[in-house]
């Protein structure tokens, strides 16, 4: 925290508004990148990235709410990358097979574990609209706009997103909250 | 709040609370910014992504049926020396840019290796802003010609024409509002490949809410606008709706002397038009100026577009190329992809442009050669080909260097311009069809009683007959995935006294398998000569007590089958008695038929009295290694003309599923007609979903997907100008489609250049699929 108190000082007067919005946005941008992209340094790449490209808006007065920008900023970024870094976990996860199974001495800490290693297989845009929805506690409508589509394509991906991460979650207890017909009923 | 959403919300906050960010952070920003503002920043290579440039190239742009006649490459007025890095003759040295500096627009000529700028125009008003910039071909730094819109807040915008010559820039500006539909319409510009013309867009003074394309000379002595002598040239879809119309793309050919033909490629929102203008001396324009010829000698240009497809805001036809020719007309292209990486194109080399640019900026393209020119977000960057070509093997990624920032238009000087002697008249070649052959794989395709296999080489070959006595038509075909003209299996749906069956043929090394007709002659074959394994009937038997079949209901639509992308499930869509819910049935198959694999046989309910028929089932994922698959059945409303899709998925036990509240989606908003009929087809990662859409002309428009997401691109194909029809189906592989819509008449489309052709088919056709 000092050392972004004094990055504010060093930055100069029109740098230093903007040393203002840094201060105001970068943890939450950090924690949203972090959850988008899984590796703590590339989450910082990440919004360093979004930010420099904030600031050329942001310098021309051309952002009114700056929040929403830097949220749509990271995860155009993040999406960016996360899919090529979604395909290598999916041969990393088959050489290490499943880690259904764990069981940590705290079930709740576990079963956080759990449900976030699966989010980590989800693909880019199933991902971004979880953790937009469920961190972000963003309405659809916002994610809609952040993510650049269209309001049934974040339902849709929720909705995959959620089917998804009980799939992988596995088990009875999972399959019972799907709302999925399965095959084999006459 | 569900249980697993409330799972993954805690997930999520407890591992957001365990990260920090750490205290270099904004350092790094600073750095990004400062590296941003610099004007010159050491050229980089996408090296990490030549693996991925070399592996995906893209057939080279091809103008199909463009009557293009060869221009003659005129001597490049005062060559200038080529600056370090830059080795292509008539390459790029030099770029014009627009900056959006605090005093107003200025534009500068920037030197692209030293990126040393030299003030060329002031506006001197701190309101003004060049929103659009091109350069005629051919421009050096010492004697150029472009031309520019100046913005004046809500004012009206200028046209500039800067000419450099002997003594220094000569500056013209002219208020549209002087000029001929100038009034009230933001212009986009192009200037001829002689420099001497200049074309913009304003509103039509002949066509009442049309969006007209103006041509005018400008005078080559003091560099100004004559509005006298502006002509408006029509474009049909900017005259049909303005909003179609996006921009001015590039302008082929020498507009002097009398006589000679050019072609100014106009962009709009459903591709790319050639307007054809003409030198004459006589005729519908003024005296001495280009003559529009009408809309009967607009041309559709046809791209290849390898998945660079956004045209309407990213092409540039390259008018300074060495390689143009009468058949290959290299064009840069750029589109955002979606994952939001901006993707270049040139000349079967794409590559992605790294973090330059975010999704929501509007960046523009200009390129001379082998180099291309991106403006967007204040940020301008070149990019340069080093090596380009199919034929030469896998290219290197091209190089790409930051040029300025504060950018909001550019133009690019070099290239050669395209001034010289009348071109020599070519006899367009014909298109070659697709791989293949134009039947590609072939084709099942059925009239009204018989079902035949159409072999690659033309020769059709009758598999089954249905008898007249009986009253059976066949209504639907369906060929399974991984089928040859040898080796296949095909659902057949017909009608019959008040029922519809769906019974499976089989052909092995060439012949129609009867191995089974005896044992299915008492419960399906009743009535009928053919030889074919029966599935279903009119006694509801089929293969293992699975019925398929349903009656043959007024305004309920009509059953058919689709089968799995990978064949391993057949689909059956049906309704069994007036306002009861439609059914999906499935059962799965191998390679020796129907699968006696319970959990592979289901019965989804669908909660719609619409008369729906089934025309297709695809994966929406991009989970190809795996079981497990979402999915897609596409259905058509042929009453109502509108297709829907609903979700249908396999699970990781190869048993299908879907879920419990499904509904129906719509596939035609923003379609430009009512979608009559819809087909996917598997390609090399992608998946196709051509519409068969009437507009009241009937179209073909196509929706590609990567099974990354939603994201589509647009590109359609005139079936038949003729008139209005409706598409009465599509077939579609990735090698061909078959469009039917006179079933006397089926037409081929290559999917890759738009070709359309009369298929090589005898009888008519009611209904066909694809072998694949």
């Amino acid at each position: 925290m000092e050392t972004s108190v004094l990055a504010m000082v060093r930055a100069g007067v029109d740098e230093g508004s903007f040393a203002a919005v840094f201060n105001a946005h970068h943890r939450q941008a950090v924690r949203l990148a972090y959850l988008l992209v899984s590796d703590p340094h590339l989450a910082e790449d990440v919004v360093s990235e979004a930010f420099a490209k904030v600031y050329v808006r942001w310098r021309k007065g051309e952002v009114r709410d700056v929040g929403a920008y830097v949220r749509r900023a990271v995860a155009n970024e993040a999406n960016s990358r996360l899919r090529r870094r979604y395909l290598e976990r999916r041969v990393a996860d088959e050489r290490s097979g499943d880690d259904r199974g764990v069981r940590l001495v705290d079930e709740d800490a576990a079963d956080r574990d759990a449900v976030w290693h699966a989010i980590e297989r989800l693909p880019a845009k199933q991902r971004a609209a979880v953790v937009l929805r469920y961190y972000e506690d963003l309405p659809e409508a916002e994610v809609a706009e952040i993510l650049g589509c269209s309001v049934g394509t974040v339902k849709s991906n929720t909705s995959r997103g959620l089917s998804r991460l009980q799939e992988l979650l596995g088990g009875a207890a999972a399959t019972e909250g799907t709302g999925t017909t399965r095959g084999g009923e006459r | 709040m569900d249980p697993i959403e409330q799972r993954v919300r805690e997930s999520l906050q407890a591992r957001a609370e365990d990260v920090e960010p750490t205290p270099h952070l904004y350092r790094g920003v600073q750095e990004r910014i400062g590296r941003r503002q610099r004007l010159r920043v050491a050229a980089w290579s996408l090296a990490g992504l030549a693996a991925v440039a070399a592996a995906v190239l893209v057939v080279p742009t091809v103008l199909a049926n463009l009557d293009q006649r060869t221009p003659e490459v005129a001597d490049t007025p005062d060559p200038v020396e080529t600056p370090e890095g830059s080795s292509a003759p008539g390459e790029p040295t030099h770029a014009l840019l627009a900056f959006d500096d605090l005093d107003g627009a200025v534009v500068d000529l920037v030197e692209l290796g030293s990126g040393a700028r030299d003030e060329v125009w002031n506006a001197e008003d701190p309101d003004a802003a060049v929103t659009a910039l091109v350069a005629a071909p051919g421009g050096t730094a010492e004697r150029f010609r472009a031309a520019a819109v100046v913005a004046r807040g809500d004012g009206p915008a200028s046209l500039v024409v800067i000419e450099r010559g002997g003594a220094g820039p000569t500056v013209s500006v002219t208020p549209t509002s002087d000029l001929p539909g100038g009034t009230g319409v933001p212009p986009v510009i192009a200037i001829s490949a002689d420099g001497e013309w200049l074309a913009y867009t304003g509103i039509s003074q002949t066509v009442d809410a049309a969006v007209a394309v103006y041509v005018v000379r400008i005078d080559a002595v003091d560099a100004t606008l004559d509005p006298a002598r502006a002509v408006e040239v029509h474009t049909p879809a900017a005259a049909d709706a303005p909003d179609l119309l996006r921009g001015l793309r590039g302008w082929i050919g020498p507009t002097s002397p009398e006589g000679a033909v050019s072609h100014l490629f106009v962009a709009t929102s459903e591709g790319v038009e050639a307007l054809v203008l003409e030198r004459a001396d006589t005729g519908s324009g003024s005296p001495g100026s280009p003559r529009a010829q009408g809309f009967t000698d607009v041309e559709r240009v046809a791209l290849d577009g390898g998945g660079v497809e956004d045209v309407a805001s990213g092409l540039v036809v390259d008018v300074s190329h060495t390689h143009l020719d009468a058949d290959l007309a290299p064009a840069h292209r750029l589109a955002f992809r979606e994952d939001g990486a901006l993707e270049v194109a040139f000349d079967g080399t794409r590559s992605v442009i790294g973090d330059r640019f975010v999704h929501d900026d509007e960046v523009r393209l200009d390129a001379r050669g082998r180099t291309a020119l991106l403006v967007g977000g204040g940020t301008a960057v070149t990019v340069r080909y080093l090596e380009v070509g199919m034929e030469r093997g896998p290219a290197p990624a091209p190089e790409v260097t930051d040029l300025a920032e504060g950018v909001t238009a550019g133009a690019l000087l070099g290239g050669a311009a395209l001034t010289g002697p009348d071109p020599v008249e070519e006899t367009p070649e014909e298109v070659p069809g697709p791989a293949g052959g134009p039947l590609g794989d072939g084709l099942v395709v059925a009239s009204d009683t018989t079902v035949s296999l159409v072999r690659p080489d033309g020769s059709q070959q009758e598999l089954v007959t249905f008898p007249a006595e009986g009253e059976s038509t066949v209504v639907d075909v369906a060929v399974r995935p991984g089928s040859t003209a040898d080796d296949l299996t095909v659902a057949i749906t017909t009608r019959a006294e008040g029922t519809f069956d769906v019974r499976s043929l089989r052909v092995v090394g060439g012949e129609v398998d009867t191995g089974n007709l005896e044992a299915d002659a008492d419960g399906g074959a009743e009535g009928t000569t053919f030889p074919a394994e029966v599935v279903g009937s009119t006694i509801p038997a089929g293969v293992g007590g699975f019925p398929v079949t349903a009656p043959d209901l007024q305004d309920g639509g009509e059953p058919a089958a689709a089968w799995s992308p990978d064949g391993d499930l057949l689909a059956v869509f049906v309704r069994l008695a007036p306002g009861e819910p439609a059914e999906v049935r499935t059962i799965g198959w191998d390679e020796d038929g129907p699968s006696e694999d319970g959990n592979l046989a289901a019965t989804f309910q669908l909660d719609t009295d619409r008369p729906l028929t089934l025309r297709g089932w695809s994966w929406t994922d991009d989970a190809e290694a795996e079981v497990a698959r979402e999915g897609q059945l596409l259905l058509v409303d042929r009453m109502a003309r509108e297709a829907f899709t609903v979700r249908l998925d396999r699970q990781g036990d190869g048993a299908p599923a879907m879920p419990n509240v499904n509904p129906l989606v719509s596939v035609e908003q923003g379609r430009p007609g009512e979608v009559l009929d819809l087909a996917d087809a598997d390609g090399d990662g992608t998946v196709d979903t051509w519409l068969g859409v009437s507009d009241p002309h009937p179209m073909l428009y196509r929706e590609q997907r990567d099974g990354t997401g939603d994201g589509a691109i647009g590109w359609d194909v005139e079936v038949d100008a003729a008139g209005p029809r409706d598409v009465s189906f599509v077939a579609t592989s990735p090698q061909l489609i078959l469009v039917v819509l006179d079933p006397a008449q089926p037409m081929l489309v290559d999917p890759a250049s738009g070709d359309v052709r009369p298929a090589p088919l005898e009888g008519e056709v009611v209904s066909a699929d694809v072998v694949r």
